[in-house]
């Protein structure tokens, strides 16, 4: 009984709440589901829809995170960090699966509102539609509980296993228009490509545990500072393998080839998810790798110099992304590359983190703006083509004259997208670039990368701007959006512009997360 | 050589071969039938490195379930088991030299080095079955239970997508 007292979860795992309580709330809203789908006219649907379910259970996790950040805030420097399972009960200083830390509910919290939004995306999305929404929610929301176990994971196999459920739930709900060719596509091209790449890392990781000694990121530190030196090109090999996995959920460059045609035949709530919060996860989980994982080799101890690997997959994101950006006509795509490019541009932050003390918050300020900007766009994207029926760029020539709110909005998302003031991705943009010029000349070149790459991307998002407010519209019907749509349209724009303002508020909560166990 | 070299080599030439004739034949059934050899030797590599439980669990799971439950599949889609399927396609000469390359790679920075060992316990006196249910329902509880929750998301995903939707049935 003493043994069992030792492992079974004291009050500590308290701060597990939030995966609890979205677990059941998956589970309630799949068993509400198989009720009202079949029979849309019960009582159930009339009282308790499942949509709606998900969205305000989802809207009461994310005030309970919320509130154990501002808690963890107020206790100050004690309390920062919170390990959970440790590899050997009983003994206080080992290793653990995962750490609640601030920067895990920070990343917590970005995940579950952006899914509250995408929730709201989704309910006349699907309404209309006709499909399984039980199944639907509760995928999403069981996404979105990967997202917040992953970003607490300091241990490769809870890293490997969230990840994987994360991109199990991604795979289906790509493919969740069923009779859809594109979305079949988009399902099955993201499968596929995400089956390798979890294989590649996968075996990435089984090399970082032959080298080391130890799946648990702390230990692997050690390990790989104290390598022999020929077991120094493993590791380092090994790093990549991790990296190339990793740079599959983030869509850099060389593994990026899913991205364009899963977001185009993607339901568009699901894009906005996966260029949103699956990149959120993917951020968590390359930041805690690196940081805590793996030592840049210096002062005669040994490591893995990944930060020219990432330096490069970053100029290359960056460049590859915004290039082809320019000549697509379907918005859904021009998102898909502008995505791919804004990745380019966090990585930045990474490397900057080495050094640089603001390198670790302008990174988590930018993927915070750029939950608000790049759904934002979305949720306009999809208010459109539930009325126009086109994601084509040229059908929103003249939008200002029939719907100058849309016209308005996008406009501002895609100036805060663009990078400038007074929207959050200048703040973001600016922390970034700024921690990298603070970091010392060997960055500077990326940031010059990084800054004609942001001018190339006026271009293409003006575009749009220029079709919306310059060219003459196709017909003079007015276009209103739901109010579902509303709400998320104006949760969206307050970010980018409360934000924007008056940035203090969000530049020290930042600031406070931004220290990693 | 010793014993233990032989039964590696005989091992691990029964898994690659298999592998190998799994992704180059044919015919759909024998593919099947192929892997669950390549299973098999897995296992007994598995029994090598002293692992019996686990190596047991590969046999009930892998050649025992996962197996037959493809062979069901490919029996009840229609002309799918007489058919020949070419698995490679025009990409095929450009993809062999890549893979090799990589498979070079991988040999060099892998294989040809000394690892540190961790000094395992006498596992023929301990057995590793004990050992394993402890870290799995102690340490490991969490990635144990997050395990249920990905079979329980991919079992709802794959029923939403291979259900056949009844136009109509829902009002």
């Amino acid at each position: 009984m003493n043994d069992f007292k030792n492992f079974i979860p004291d009050y500590r795992y308290a701060v597990l709440a939030p995966q609890i309580l979205l677990a059941v709330l998956a589970l309630a809203v799949l068993v509400v589901g198989l009720f009202t789908d079949r029979n849309r006219k019960s009582k159930l649907e009339h009282y308790l829809p499942p949509d709606y379910l998900a969205v305000c259970g989802l809207v009461a996790v994310l005030a309970w995170q919320s509130s154990m950040l501002w808690r963890s805030l107020k206790a100050g420097e004690v309390v920062q960090a919170v390990k959970l399972f440790p590899t050997s009960p009983g003994d206080p200083l080992s290793p653990s699966l995962m750490v609640m830390d601030r920067f895990a509910m920070f990343f917590s919290l970005i995940a579950i509102g952006g899914s509250v939004l995408v929730g709201l995306l989704s309910i006349d999305y699907f309404r209309k539609r006709d499909f399984n929404r039980g199944e639907y929610y509760s995928l999403l929301i069981f996404a979105t509980l990967a997202i917040t176990l992953v970003a607490a994971s300091t241990d490769l196999i809870t890293i490997y296993l969230s990840l994987e459920f994360l991109s199990l739930c991604s795979y289906v709900l790509a493919a969740y228009l069923k009779g859809d060719r594109k979305s079949s596509e988009a399902g099955l091209k993201y499968f596929l490509f995400g089956a390798v790449a979890s294989a590649v890392m996968l075996y990435g990781m089984s090399m970082l545990y032959g080298v080391t000694g130890s799946t648990a990121l702390s230990a692997i530190f050690e390990g790989l500072r104290t390598a022999p030196g020929d077991l120094a090109a493993t590791a380092w090999l090994a790093v990549v393998l991790v990296l190339a996995g990793l740079g599959f959920k983030l869509a850099l460059v060389p593994f990026h080839l899913w991205a364009p045609d899963t977001y185009e035949g993607a339901p568009t709530p699901i894009t906005a998810f996966l260029s949103v919060c699956s990149k959120a996860a993917g951020f968590a989980v390359i930041v805690r790798v690196l940081d805590i994982g793996v030592p840049l080799p210096q002062n005669g101890l040994g490591g893995v110099d990944w930060f020219s690997v990432v330096a490069a997959l970053a100029a290359i994101t960056m460049t590859l992304g915004n290039l082809v950006a320019i000549s697509q006509r379907n918005i859904k795509r021009m998102l898909a590359y502008s995505s791919i490019a804004q990745v380019g541009y966090i990585l930045i932050g990474l490397l900057a983190a080495t050094k640089s003390s603001m390198g670790m918050p302008g990174l988590m300020i930018y993927v915070f703006g750029y939950l608000f900007m790049n759904l934002g766009a979305f949720t306009v994207v999809i208010g459109l083509s539930d009325k126009t029926g086109s994601d084509e760029i040229e059908s929103y020539a003249g939008l200002m004259s029939r719907s100058p709110l849309y016209a308005v909005t996008l406009t501002l998302f895609l100036l805060s997208l663009a990078g400038i003031p007074p929207t959050v991705g200048f703040l973001g943009k600016f922390y970034v670039f700024g921690s990298a010029i603070e970091y010392g000349q060997k960055l500077w070149p990326l940031v010059a990368l990084a800054l004609a790459n942001s001018v190339i991307s006026v271009y293409y998002y003006f575009n749009v701007v220029r079709q919306m407010f310059f060219m003459p519209a196709a017909s003079k019907d007015r276009i209103s959006p739901s109010s579902a749509i509303a709400v998320a349209l104006l949760v969206s724009l307050a970010g980018i512009l409360v934000f924007g303002i008056y940035p203090q508020p969000l530049i020290d909560l930042a600031r406070w997360c931004s220290v990693v166990f | 050589m010793t014993g233990q070299g032989v039964a590696f080599a005989v091992l691990a030439a029964i898994t690659i071969i298999s592998a190998l004739l799994v992704v180059t034949i044919k015919n759909i059934v024998r593919s099947a039938l192929f892997l669950a050899l390549s299973f098999v030797g897995v296992a007994g590599l598995y029994i090598l490195l002293n692992a019996e439980f686990l190596a047991a669990v590969q046999v009930l799971i892998y050649v025992g379930a996962i197996t037959v439950l493809m062979l069901f599949a490919i029996m009840l889609t229609q002309q799918i088991m007489s058919a020949k399927i070419s698995q490679t396609t025009e990409w095929f000469w450009l993809a062999l030299p890549m893979a090799l390359a990589m498979l070079a790679t991988l040999i060099f920075f892998f294989a040809m080095r000394t690892y540190p060992v961790n000094p395992a316990p006498d596992a023929l006196a301990v057995g590793t079955t004990m050992p394993l249910a402890e870290a799995l329902l102690k340490p490991y509880l969490l990635p144990f239970e997050l395990a249920s929750f990905i079979l329980l998301a991919a079992l709802v995903g794959a029923i939403v997508i291979a259900r056949e939707e009844k136009p109509g049935a829902t009002d």
